[in-house]
């Protein structure tokens, strides 16, 4: 059983970002969190830390509605980036669309699709699963 | 006086000599003047003794003036008296003789002149007189003689004036005459006759017989001359010979040439013969023509299978030629003797009347030409079909007909072909209509009477436009350009009916030929295409509606995710605010604050399931079976149905399979079930039935309860409106769940009934396409 060291979110939303924030602290969550406005700038940097070698994230939590390079086409090109370490990927979304639903399970990295707004209950499942899937 | 006498002695003396009365007499006349004076008064009609030594004096005896009305005692003896009443025109004629006689005894003075006679008319009188000389011969008295001529010289001018009134007669009637004496060869012609072969007679001069003989033929004197013979034998009342006659001009004019003996010898020879030439060059044309044009005819004519007919509606004379007869199978002298009661014997009685009128209508001048098609009796019993076509060609000079020529033609076959034609346009599954070069009906299909609404009405042989009065110009020029022969398709049209609606109609225009190159009318095929153009309307409609349904989309997107995230973050925010601030939980406004970010949370969620059905219109149907999905939904409240104490009865029948989204049937009979629950009576013991019947293409499921029931006269214009609530009682009640399975209902492609009374129950029909 090992514990999440580091989570990042990809959101653009900044209240949403500050809630997920708070509700990680409170339930200690993990050891640092990642933050990115949008697909691009998570993946410009997501890219440079694995060129770095230097150390990735153990899950992310990622919104489809966003600037520049929305969660889907983060997805698309993030997926093909060759990566040895097992990263699980949240997808965190307003949208009740079943066709989104549907889509985000298509993608095998995809572990889980959340509607917002996310719990305090719901973050321990995802922090309950984490802990079991690599323990 | 002695010397005088001596000389009229002189002069009679040579002739008178041996009788003696006329010595005695003379002898009397010497001695007696009594004698002169009886001869002068009775014998003649005037006497004059002239002194031409003194001309002024002249005596006259009384006769001289009784002769004109004079009385002799009131006429002096002078010159000037008789010159008063002589005619001055005659006076010079008398001069002349005078000064002739007076030069030359030998010439006689012996002349008519005229005298005016005291009551204006004239007196014609012989005056002759006779000069007595001296003996140097110079003479020096006259004495003459007047005999009245009047009477002859009036008759003679009678005559002449008659004769020329006759000539003038002949000249009118341009007849050329001739006398010609038989036995001596004289020929008199006159001015005309020359005319006629454009000369004048003093060109023609000398006349006779060989005058005629230059200007003819050989052939046309044998001929003259045999009948000549017979007329001189008195074997004929007339000579009458038609013969041509050169021109001056060099052409050939035609002469009919009729003549009589007026008078014969004791031995009964011909003596003088008269008679006339007629110029008959004109008609002798015209019947010239008239053979050859009927030779060629007829020479035509063998060459086809053309019987022919010719008719004199004046005379009844008529005759038709052999393959006439053979047409209706007979030989000609089967149907002999041929008049036009043949025609109307063998001709079908309809047909007669038929081609009357045509005739007629031919006759005034208003068709070019007499054509019509008949049926005529076959000798094997069946009718052939004719055309018969016909036209005069020669008329009387008052434009009445003479002869009318035309054929026979046996179009039989290409009437079978013509009515073939014309039954399969009739039954023709299309709008189809056949007209003739006028654009008269021939024929016309069923479909075609619907589609103008016409039907009943009788339209074979009238016009094209007395059927449509309004007939746009495009379509009367498109009818024209066919007749021409150009084919017109996928021509479009709105036509307004006699009812008040208006068809679109697709027109196609085409010809048909009656003979190879003759256009015989065009046909006329229309297809409704009313439909395909509402349908055109109604695809842009649906165009509209697409866009606007995109735009729904968005906006409905916008609804779902923008609005979610914030109620969303209030929501979590609230959440986190409590977490941190546990002592404010129980506060009044924190409470409120909670419940309504629970509201709006709930309330856009509600949103997203009305917009996500909106937008699931394209979405697949799937089979499924409705008593099985039932019977899942039943399982699933059953806890509650227990509780509440109501029956549910599923009464589907099996393998009923509806066409829906599982989701959706699902979510329609969960509701519909949870409500009948909900909404049951207290007050009896509740049940639920569900039950299917297939109604047309639909399958009508039946929810029937007997709950609380609504008031429809009230409610129903509300009963599937969004947060609609009927019954104050039930807590729970949203009001967003008929709402939402109405939706649903409707995006699989169905439809809700219901029906309810007020404490009795409700029953809904939900209406589902099925397999």
């Amino acid at each position: 059983m090992s514990k999440i060291d580091i989570a990042c979110v990809i959101d653009d939303d900044p209240i949403f970002v500050f809630g997920i924030k708070k509700v990680m602290q409170l339930i200690d969550f993990c050891e640092g969190i990642l933050v990115f406005k949008n697909g691009q700038e998570a993946l410009d940097n997501l890219k440079a830390i694995i060129s770095a070698k230097e150390q990735l994230p153990d899950i992310i939590l990622l919104d489809l509605n966003m600037p520049i390079l929305d969660g889907w086409q983060f997805l698309e090109e993030f997926i093909k980036i060759p990566c040895n370490k097992k990263i699980l990927i949240y997808v965190v979304s307003s949208s009740v669309d079943p066709e989104d639903v549907l889509r985000a399970k298509s993608y095998e990295s995809v572990s889980e699709y959340i509607v917002k707004p996310i719990s305090v209950a719901k973050l321990k499942e995802v922090l309950y699963d984490f802990e079991n899937a690599t323990g | 006086m002695t010397m005088k006498l001596t000389r009229v002695k002189d002069i009679a003396q040579d002739s008178n000599r041996d009788h003696y009365l006329k010595e005695e007499l003379y002898g009397l006349i010497k001695t007696d003047s009594y004698i002169f004076d009886f001869i002068q008064e009775a014998a003649l009609d005037g006497i004059w003794f002239w002194d031409l030594l003194d001309p002024d004096n002249v005596w006259m005896n009384p006769r001289y003036w009784t002769l004109f009305g004079y009385d002799p005692a009131t006429k002096p003896h002078k010159t000037d008296a008789w010159q008063e009443i002589v005619f001055k025109e005659d006076l010079k004629n008398i001069y002349a003789n005078f000064t002739a006689h007076a030069e030359d005894p030998s010439v006689p003075y012996d002349q008519i002149v005229r005298f005016k006679h005291k009551l204006g008319h004239t007196v014609w009188v012989r005056c002759r007189g006779v000069m007595l000389r001296d003996d140097q011969g110079k003479p020096i008295k006259m004495l003459g003689a007047h005999t009245d001529i009047t009477n002859i010289k009036e008759k003679e001018e009678e005559l002449r004036l008659q004769s020329a009134f006759f000539e003038h007669i002949i000249d009118g009637t341009g007849l050329g005459t001739w006398k010609w004496n038989v036995k001596t060869g004289e020929t008199i012609l006159n001015e005309r006759w020359a005319e006629m072969i454009g000369y004048t007679l003093e060109e023609l001069k000398p006349i006779s017989l060989g005058t005629w003989l230059a200007h003819s033929t050989k052939e046309d004197q044998d001929r003259s001359n045999e009948l000549l013979k017979e007329h001189f034998e008195k074997r004929t009342p007339f000579y009458e010979c038609e013969f041509k006659m050169k021109h001056k001009n060099g052409e050939w004019i035609w002469v009919l040439d009729r003549g009589k003996v007026v008078s014969w010898d004791e031995e009964g020879n011909p003596e003088w013969m008269l008679g006339a030439h007629t110029d008959i060059t004109e008609i002798k044309k015209k019947e010239e023509e008239l053979r050859i044009q009927s030779a060629i005819f007829e020479h035509i004519i063998d060459g086809t299978d053309l019987g022919t007919w010719q008719w004199n509606p004046e005379t009844g004379e008529t005759i038709f030629n052999e393959r006439w007869a053979e047409i209706i199978g007979y030989t000609l002298d089967e149907i002999g003797p041929i008049s036009i009661d043949t025609w109307v014997k063998y001709t079908h009685p309809d047909d007669i009347q038929k081609s009357n009128t045509y005739l007629e209508e031919y006759f005034k001048g208003n068709t070019p030409i007499y054509e019509c098609e008949v049926r005529m009796k076959h000798k094997n019993g069946g009718y052939v079909w004719i055309l018969t076509k016909g036209k005069v060609v020669s008329w009387h000079e008052k434009g009445k007909p003479e002869w009318v020529f035309g054929s026979h033609q046996d179009i039989t076959e290409k009437k079978q072909d013509f009515e073939r034609n014309r039954l399969f346009i009739e039954q023709a599954p299309s709008a189809i209509a056949m007209f003739d070069k006028k654009m008269n009906y021939l024929a016309a299909s069923q479909k075609w009477f619907q589609i103008y609404d016409i039907e009943g009405e009788d339209i074979i042989g009238k016009s094209y436009y007395t059927i449509f009065s309004k007939v746009s110009k495009i379509r009367k020029m498109n009818i024209a350009k066919c007749l021409k022969g150009t084919v017109i398709k996928n021509y479009e049209e709105k036509i307004h009916r006699k009812k008040g609606d208006f068809v679109w109609l697709s027109w196609e225009l085409r010809p048909w030929y009656s003979d190879e190159n003759e256009i015989g009318g065009i046909i006329i095929h229309v297809s409704d295409i009313t439909r395909i153009k509402k349908e055109e309307e109604l695809k842009s409609l649906l165009r509209v509606a697409e866009d606007q349904n995109r735009r729904l989309k968005n906006f409905a997107h916008i609804v779902s995710h923008n609005l979610k995230s914030h109620s969303g973050n209030f929501e979590m925010l609230l959440d986190l605010f409590l977490q941190e601030n546990p002592e404010i939980r129980d506060n009044e406004i924190i409470r409120l604050f909670k419940t309504a970010s629970l509201n709006l949370s709930d309330t856009i969620a509600h949103l997203n399931e009305v917009v996500l059905i909106n937008t699931s219109l394209d979405k697949s149907l799937v089979p499924i079976d409705l008593k099985e999905a039932i019977d899942e939904v039943i399982r699933g409240v059953s806890a509650i149905a227990i509780e509440s104490e109501v029956a549910i009865n599923n009464q589907i029948n099996d393998n009923i399979r509806v066409m829906a989204v599982p989701a959706y049937l699902d979510s329609i009979l969960l509701n519909f079930i949870t409500n009948g629950i909900k909404y049951r009576s207290l007050e009896r013991e509740s049940y639920l039935t569900l039950s299917a019947v297939k109604e047309d293409k639909y399958m009508v499921l039946s929810i029937e309860d007997n709950g609380l029931g609504i008031d429809l006269r009230k409610h129903r214009s509300k009963l599937f409106g969004m947060y609609k609530t009927f019954h104050t009682e039930i807590k729970n009640a949203r009001g967003i769940g008929l709402f939402i399975t109405k939706n649903q209902v409707e995006a699989i492609g169905g439809k809700i009934e219901v029906s309810s009374e007020v404490d009795r129950g409700t029953t809904f029909k939900i209406y589902m396409r099925y397999e």
